[in-house]
């Protein structure tokens, strides 16, 4: 039993000090944001001495407002992307989980193995046809290529078919059509897998660097990921002005932070589902 | 986008009071899955096929499209560059994929049993870092590592140049990844760990075997499946690669010592060479297909063998 003791308090202190290893960076962030320059190159590693808002008021300003407009950016395309990308797959994912038609196997087997497909190699063609259609720099293209995500109807497809068919089926005995019994009995029970999907698309487009940093010129139109690694003080490219990027980070991580730590349970469990179900 | 579709079809409402038209009732699935599709093939099908023609031609972003046959691949495996990019990849690649697949797998474990409490407290901890931009993550790391005025350096109170030495460098992008994904394995090994049968523990203890061994000889073998997934999911984020290395170099100036194969790609669109940049997709996507395939042969004969 004593053995047993020790034991436990080894593993948890074992696990304390990893924990520690993994936060200290984002700690450190959140910290650093509340120090001047001069402070973070003579105290770059503990607590602010003097904590200041001096930071977040800079950035505020920041070429008259930009990070604001980025911010905004950032919300409205996450927001609409994650909605389009809920409701067509949640249509594709009522159809492969309880309607029966010719080549829906195959269809379906076969938008699986797309995934093996690296979404880098998308990025000249859509470049070139999105280009002649006038898309580049524009939200339409932030937002609409990529909503049809195999991930997400394949989560969707499992938790559909996990709904009794006597509710169809008792619901087209009321006379419901096919799209009523979508909108009225299968969105509404799939409510916990349309969240995991939502949250993880969401983390997902926010934290996205290569296809806006790739796709938008036009800085009113870029997200806040593109614009953080850029900030500069009175356009000197040489000097990084690193409290102020910081800070930026913490404004860009806290959206995504609240939201993990809100719904943790959502996030983690949706995106070990695929493992499990293989 | 269904309704619209709906009101196309000729006398829809007799069609549904009738409730017996066959071919309305064929339809419906169609309609269901077809936004999905058309998307699915505007958006990721044709232009994974486009990008095949593209990466056989020469074109700039405007003019003609020239079709040159296979010269796009000649000149980039005759780039100095380009194979320093490849072995990039496949260090960042083979110098994480050990190290994140043992503590993930080991903090798994210990997060599993039962002398462990706070369970949620840890997930939470160690998942954390998962949920945070590539670009945010760099950014941070690059100030805590940086030579003169970084937290690590004056910590220990030396000048290690974690980001100005080469080797250095690459070794630190490697610590960035391996701390950014430990917890999204420990997630998938921890709900691989719930779905294995207790009976078998119970067994094995029962047989007198200790801890450890129970651990190599029974939980280890039943996780073969969740190992698979859990690499080969690992070496297809780990091969596209970008944004740590691009960050964690100076800002403004592109450093080709560190470079990968997607950096390459993103190169050659900045330049406009659009059919070089779909030359180095192609080859992106062919060396994670080998790869994955070699792993899956690997993992999967070796639980033949048993």
């Amino acid at each position: 039993m004593k053995m047993r003791h020790f034991k436990t308090i080894l593993f948890n202190l074992f696990l304390l000090l990893a924990v520690a290893v993994v936060l200290y960076p984002i700690l450190l962030m959140f910290m650093d944001s509340f120090k001047t320059a001069k402070e973070l190159s003579s105290n770059p590693a503990w607590f602010p001495m003097k904590p200041t808002l001096e930071n977040y008021i800079n950035l505020y300003r920041y070429n008259r407002g930009q990070i604001v407009q980025t911010f905004m950016n950032s919300v409205y395309v996450t927001l609409v992307h994650t909605a389009l990308v809920l409701a067509i797959s949640s249509l594709a994912a009522f159809a492969f989980a309880k309607y029966e038609f010719k080549g829906k196997n195959i269809i379906f087997s076969a938008l699986l193995m797309t995934m093996m497909i690296p979404g880098e190699l998308l990025i000249p063609p859509l470049y070139i046809m999105l280009a002649k259609i006038g898309w580049i720099s524009t939200y339409k293209i932030q937002i609409i290529p990529g909503i049809a995500k195999v991930m997400s109807l394949f989560l969707l497809r499992q938790y559909m078919m996990s709904i009794p068919d006597s509710l169809i089926e008792a619901a087209k005995l009321d006379g419901a059509g096919h799209f009523r019994i979508y909108s009225r009995i299968v969105m509404p029970t799939s409510v916990p897998a349309l969240a995991t999907v939502a949250i993880l698309e969401f983390l997902y487009k926010w934290n996205d660097y290569l296809w806006p940093l790739l796709m938008v010129n036009n800085p009113a139109k870029l997200p806040i990921m593109v614009i953080l690694p850029t900030l500069t003080i009175d356009g000197n490219l040489f000097s990084i002005p690193w409290e102020l990027v910081l800070t930026g980070c913490v404004v860009a991580t806290i959206p995504i932070m609240v939201m993990f730590l809100c719904f943790s349970d959502k996030v983690m469990s949706g995106i070990t589902l695929g493992a499990i179900k293989e | 986008m269904v309704k619209k579709i709906f009101t196309f079809l000729p006398n829809r409402e007799k069609l549904i009071r009738e409730g017996n038209d066959r071919r309305f009732e064929k339809a419906v699935p169609y309609l269901f899955i077809l936004p999905f599709l058309l998307s699915f093939f505007i958006f990721f099908l044709f232009p994974a096929i486009y990008s095949l023609y593209i990466s056989l031609c020469k074109y700039q972003g405007f003019g003609p499209m020239k079709f040159v046959g296979f010269s796009n691949y000649r000149s980039l495996f005759q780039f100095d560059f380009f194979w320093k990019s490849l072995l990039n990849t496949l260090f960042y690649f083979i110098a994480h994929s050990l190290p994140v697949m043992v503590l993930s797998f080991l903090l798994a474990v210990a997060i599993s049993s039962k002398i462990v409490c706070w369970k949620n407290f840890y997930k939470i901890c160690f998942f954390l870092p998962v949920t945070m931009s590539s670009v945010s993550a760099t950014l941070i790391w690059k100030v805590i590592l940086s030579t003169r005025t970084g937290a690590i350096n004056s910590i220990l109170g030396t000048q290690i140049p974690f980001l100005d030495n080469t080797a250095l460098f690459r070794w630190s992008v490697v610590f960035i990844i391996i701390w950014k994904s430990v917890g999204y394995y420990m997630m998938i090994y921890i709900a691989g760990l719930t779905t294995v049968n207790h009976e078998i523990y119970e067994a094995a203890r029962v047989d007198g075997a200790s801890a450890f061994r129970t651990l190599v000889s029974v939980t280890i073998p039943i996780m073969k499946p969740i190992f698979l997934f859990a690499i080969i999911m690992d070496t297809m984020s780990s091969l596209k690669l970008f944004t740590e290395p691009r960050l964690l170099s100076a800002v403004e100036s592109i450093s080709p010592e560190a470079n990968t194969l997607v950096g390459i790609l993103v190169d050659n669109m900045n330049g406009g060479m659009f059919g070089m940049a779909s030359a180095v997709g192609w080859t992106l996507f062919i060396m994670i297909s080998a790869v994955s395939l070699m792993q899956y042969r690997i993992l999967s004969n070796r639980s033949d063998e048993k």
